[in-house]
């Protein structure tokens, strides 16, 4: 097997071992993790077709929402709700994605910031329905049927939600991966480096970017759905505009040129300061000047860091 | 009818409050390129700087207004040469360094005085009232400093040969060093006047505002909110745009409730956007 | 020489080991440690009450460390507290109370925060942790038999204020309220809505963002309405809205649960003149000796007045040592469940007891005096107390 993916295989086989060796602790910040690198992942699909979105949180909150209404309302189970997330944030996108994304620049950035505010005031606004400021309590989590066990409740364990979610993470990333890599991800490519040539070659640029805009979308509300379950409870809170800042600034630290960017992105920086959490009151210092380190001095982002590192190498030799 | 009149006269003042913050940040969009998220937390610095010296040092209030200012400015300069011009052009390292010193200003002023609000002692007492309607001294002198700051900055923009400078490199930045200008200083000269816009206005609400260390992120967004219904670029419009801005939150949030009132907000935002993307009166702002 | 200088180091080290021993604790009858275990936030926009009640739980710790541990069935137990922050998002105190369950084995737990708590009752309860929730919401409920509040929300302060203002103010028949947007704010209104309506009060609620700068608007619109009364409360900003009151010509009474401080600087002192309502100051000699050492121990500590709400913190733990103390026992849960459902705790920082039966369903609220306060030349007096006994009376009487 060549040397590249014999190591991605030994470091997934290292992340399904983990959690057996954490504690609660380090596995629930992984959880969290994982969901951001499908965050962060989506985030980056939308950037090559050339549109940035500051407003991520916004199909992870309908996500959220969606499924556990459906689940707490009318009762449908954990599986049928969280694909019902996914959907409806997708579907949502589809519907303001060809208006919206005609917009360009700063303007689509403002627009996407505009749209996670609306999401959350609506969410306070609509009480009867959302439950406002105090959100949806006691969100049952899945259920499954296992051959010997029988019924399974997930419940509080954490075990089964580092794998659920380490699924989805697989899956997500992989489709981004595979779209990546072909046609389709050729054309998102060129949308971000020359859109009027790709247009005049005959390419309906707002479709493509449409379809990145779903994709991502439906992703983030799947997982948007899965976090309001494994928390078994939302509110409007949990998806601030800040969440959306700090989504687009992982990926960028991991480094957006590719995938595997956003993916140590979160990996590293939650990590490290979750590390930091003994500062208390001033872990976001921490946090914030280890942000201006690296982009000051690592713009390609961690991931450049094995080729500058090389670079030094032989430059000592 | 009273209270209408009422709902105009709130509305003026709260766009006064957002009017010298919103086009100081447009200086810097439009001169730099620029979203700077960082742009509320000078605001918030000097309000606390104002309170720092007034209460706890017992200083004259204008001379801890002056005094507030000029640090803050001296800070916004440094920021600007070590960390912001770098990132000119770019949208995304930009948000990165901008939102991580908000950050660390934020923290730091949490850290430094505590989480309670602060109040500044008021300057001018007394309210004057027309026939059941209310304004405090206070809030007017703000709003016509603030007035008189659009006054001064728009003529300077026009009539001097720097403003006139910052504007060409707003336009067509190549062309203005061609013309001779010397980018960094008008970049600095931007900044300033941005700063100075920002802490003058932290230190003069301070006193009818209270302070508290988040108020630079929601300064922020509103900022950011004005500048783009006005267009990204145009200070005057920037101006516009906040009083209008001040009218919706003044009238809904009395007739409505709060939330529905920043529904209307962002949803004239993105209105706008989708008629007419490059606000009222900003120019194409390809990145 | 060299032998010289070894020598006297050896000395220094044999001399340095028998001290490190003989000072050291000694291992007598059994010096235990149980660990308790708090979550609140320290980061973000809860922190200014997150961060004093943090302290208070310290102190208290503190002072009851010294005094040699709680007594537990023939041990001593040091009392050893595990903070985390839980920034007030649901993702972060479902991490930190995981930690302090899971990883930690904490056994009681105090968290802080109506949307923390909101995500972690149920999996507390499941774990038979006896917690001590401070949520501004009813919260407690039959559902979940280990939680308890040792923290006076709106619900409880009510009754014994309107009781007075009814006694004492007869001329307020209308009441206009403005209070917070969220969770905190709607919950206070529908207890300021229940107590109004026992006691035959017409109050009208508003509602405005907790983090509100401009108060005209919203005050424009109350006063046009011409109230006897408003009743408003809210973080240290809201001190403007009294200020703005008044500068909109308000003359009739101002009623709230709350005063900060900051607000006579904020608001002028003359401004807030007869402002009468249902908290105590710290300072106020109709609190229990303990309870004032606990702010002059705070404001020597750490150079500012600890919030009104921060005792909560302290009376917390002090509670818990003593029903621990009655239980006999620090593992099992239901033991000191029922110590603090049916006794009366006699502890440093006041005499308590839990109630609440016909309101929650389950007596797992702290009945406290109630107490009334007027802010009047400057500063808070306290001029009425209520003491627990009529207090419990009153809120089966409203919430019959």
């Amino acid at each position: 097997m060549p040397v590249k993916k014999f190591s991605i295989a030994i470091l997934l086989a290292i992340f399904l071992v983990l959690p057996l060796v954490l504690s609660g602790f380090w596995v629930s910040t992984l959880i969290s993790i994982m969901g951001t690198i499908v965050l962060t992942s989506g985030l980056r699909m939308i950037y090559i077709t050339g549109r940035l979105s500051l407003g991520h949180t916004f199909p992870v909150g309908i996500g959220a929402y969606a499924s556990a209404l459906l689940c707490t309302k009318m009762g449908l189970n954990f599986w049928v709700s969280f694909l019902f997330g996914g959907l409806m944030a997708g579907l949502i996108a589809l519907l303001l994605g060809y208006v919206v994304l005609r917009i360009s620049g700063v303007y689509f950035v403002v627009v996407t910031l505009a749209l996670a505010e609306i999401l959350i005031h609506f969410l306070l606004w609509a009480k009867p329905l959302t439950g406002g400021v105090t959100g949806i309590v006691n969100i049952p989590g899945p259920i499954i049927y296992l051959p010997w066990i029988g019924r399974f409740e997930f419940g509080y364990e954490l075990l089964p939600y580092y794998y659920l979610i380490f699924s989805i993470m697989f899956v997500s990333v992989a489709f981004m991966y595979l779209m990546e890599r072909s046609h389709i991800g050729r054309v998102f490519h060129a949308l971000r480096q020359n859109d009027l040539l790709a247009e005049h070659v005959g390419i309906d640029i707002t479709s493509y970017r449409v379809l990145a805009f779903v994709v991502a979308s439906f992703f983030a509300g799947l997982v948007g759905s899965f976090m309001a379950h494994f928390h078994h409870y939302t509110c409007p809170d949990d998806f601030h505009v800040t969440e959306s800042l700090f989504i687009q600034i992982y990926a960028f630290i991991g480094g957006i040129g590719s995938l595997l960017g956003a993916i140590v992105g979160p990996l590293v920086i939650i990590s490290v300061s979750e590390l930091f959490r003994f500062a208390k009151e001033a872990q976001p210092l921490f946090y914030a000047g280890a942000m201006l380190l690296v982009i000051m001095w690592l713009p390609g982002g961690l991931i450049t860091i094995p080729a500058l590192l090389k670079k030094w190498r032989s430059k000592l030799s | 009818m009273e209270q209408v009149v009422q709902m105009i006269i709130n509305g003026f003042v709260l766009g006064s409050n957002l009017v010298m913050v919103a086009m100081g940040f447009s200086m810097l969009i439009g001169i730099m390129r620029l979203i700077q998220f960082a742009h509320g937390e000078m605001y918030m610095l000097a309000g606390y700087g104002t309170w720092y010296f007034t209460v706890q040092l017992g200083f004259n209030y204008w001379l801890a207004l002056f005094l507030s200012i000029a640090i803050v400015t001296v800070f916004g300069i440094i920021l600007e040469r070590y960390f912001l011009r770098q990132y000119r052009e770019t949208l995304l390292p930009a948000v990165v360094v901008t939102v991580a010193w908000m950050m660390i200003l934020e923290t730091g002023a949490l850290l430094m005085f505590g989480t309670a609000s602060k109040a500044i002692p008021t300057v001018f007492s007394g309210t004057f009232s027309i026939k059941g309607i209310y304004l405090s001294k206070e809030r007017l002198i703000v709003s016509l400093i603030s007035l008189a700051s659009i006054g001064v900055i728009l003529l300077f923009m026009s009539k001097t040969k720097e403003g006139r400078a910052m504007r060409a490199v707003a336009r067509e930045t190549e062309t203005a060093t061609l013309m001779g200008v010397n980018l960094g200083r008008i970049f600095r000269l931007s900044m300033i006047l941005a700063t100075i816009l920002a802490a003058a206005a932290g230190a003069l609400l301070g006193p009818i505002f209270t302070m508290s260390p988040m108020v630079g992120v929601s300064m922020s967004i509103k900022a950011l909110v004005a500048i783009t219904l006005g267009g990204m670029g145009s200070v005057g419009g920037a101006a516009i745009a906040s009083y209008m801005l001040g009218m919706i939150e003044s009238f809904t949030g009395t007739l409505a409730g709060a939330d529905f009132a920043m529904l209307i907000y962002f949803l004239t935002l993105i209105l706008v956007l989708l008629i007419r993307p490059q606000g009222f009166f900003g120019f194409e702002y390809r990145l | 020489m060299k032998k010289m200088f070894r020598f006297v180091l050896d000395i220094g080290l044999v001399f340095f080991i028998v001290s490190f021993s003989i000072f050291s604790d000694p291992a007598n009858g059994a010096q235990k440690e149980l660990l308790i275990g708090t979550s609140l936030p320290l980061t973000g926009p809860g922190a200014s009450y997150g961060i004093p009640d943090k302290r208070a739980q310290e102190i208290a710790i503190d002072q009851i460390n010294n005094a040699g541990g709680v007594p537990v069935g023939g041990d001593k137990y040091r009392l050893k507290l595990l903070v985390e922050d839980n920034k007030y998002t649901t993702k972060d105190a479902f991490a930190t109370v995981n930690k302090l369950v899971r990883d930690d084995g904490v056994r009681f737990l105090r968290v802080y925060g109506t949307a923390p708590v909101l995500a972690t009752l149920d999996f507390m309860n499941k774990n038979r942790i006896v917690n001590f929730c401070v949520i501004s919401e009813k919260g407690l409920s039959p559902k979940y038999p280990y939680t308890f509040r040792v923290y006076n929300t709106t619900y409880e302060v009510l009754p014994p204020y309107f009781s007075w203002i009814r006694k004492n103010m007869p001329h307020i028949k209308t009441i206009q309220s403005l209070m917070m947007d969220d969770a905190t704010g709607y919950a206070i209104t529908d207890a300021l809505l229940l107590s109004a309506k026992y006691f035959g009060l017409d109050l009208t609620p508003n509602y405005a963002p907790r983090n509100i700068t401009d108060f005209y608007p919203k005050l424009t619109e109350i006063l046009t309405k011409k109230p006897d009364a408003i009743y408003a409360g809210g973080g240290s900003n809201w001190g403007m809205f009294w200020k703005g009151a008044r500068e909109m010509g308000f003359k009739g009474q101002f009623l709230a649960s709350t005063f900060h401080t900051e607000w006579a600087g904020i608001a002028g002192a003359q401004n807030l003149e007869g402002y009468v309502h249902c908290q105590t100051s710290l300072t106020s000699e109709a609190l229990p000796k303990g309870l004032r050492d606990y702010r002059n121990i705070y404001f020597e500590k750490y150079k500012e007045e600890p919030i009104g709400l921060s005792i909560w913190g302290f009376i917390y733990i002090h509670v818990l040592a003593t029903a621990l103390q009655k239980a006999g026992t620090v593992d099992d849960p239901d033991k000191v469940k029922n110590v603090l459902e049916t006794q009366t705790l006699d502890t440093v920082a006041g005499r308590y007891m839990f109630g609440g039966q016909s309101f929650y369903g389950t007596p797992h609220q702290l009945v406290s005096p109630g107490y009334i306060t007027k802010f009047t030349g400057g500063k808070e007096v306290t001029i009425e107390v209520i003491p627990p006994e009529q207090v419990s009376e009153l809120l089966k009487k409203v919430y019959k």
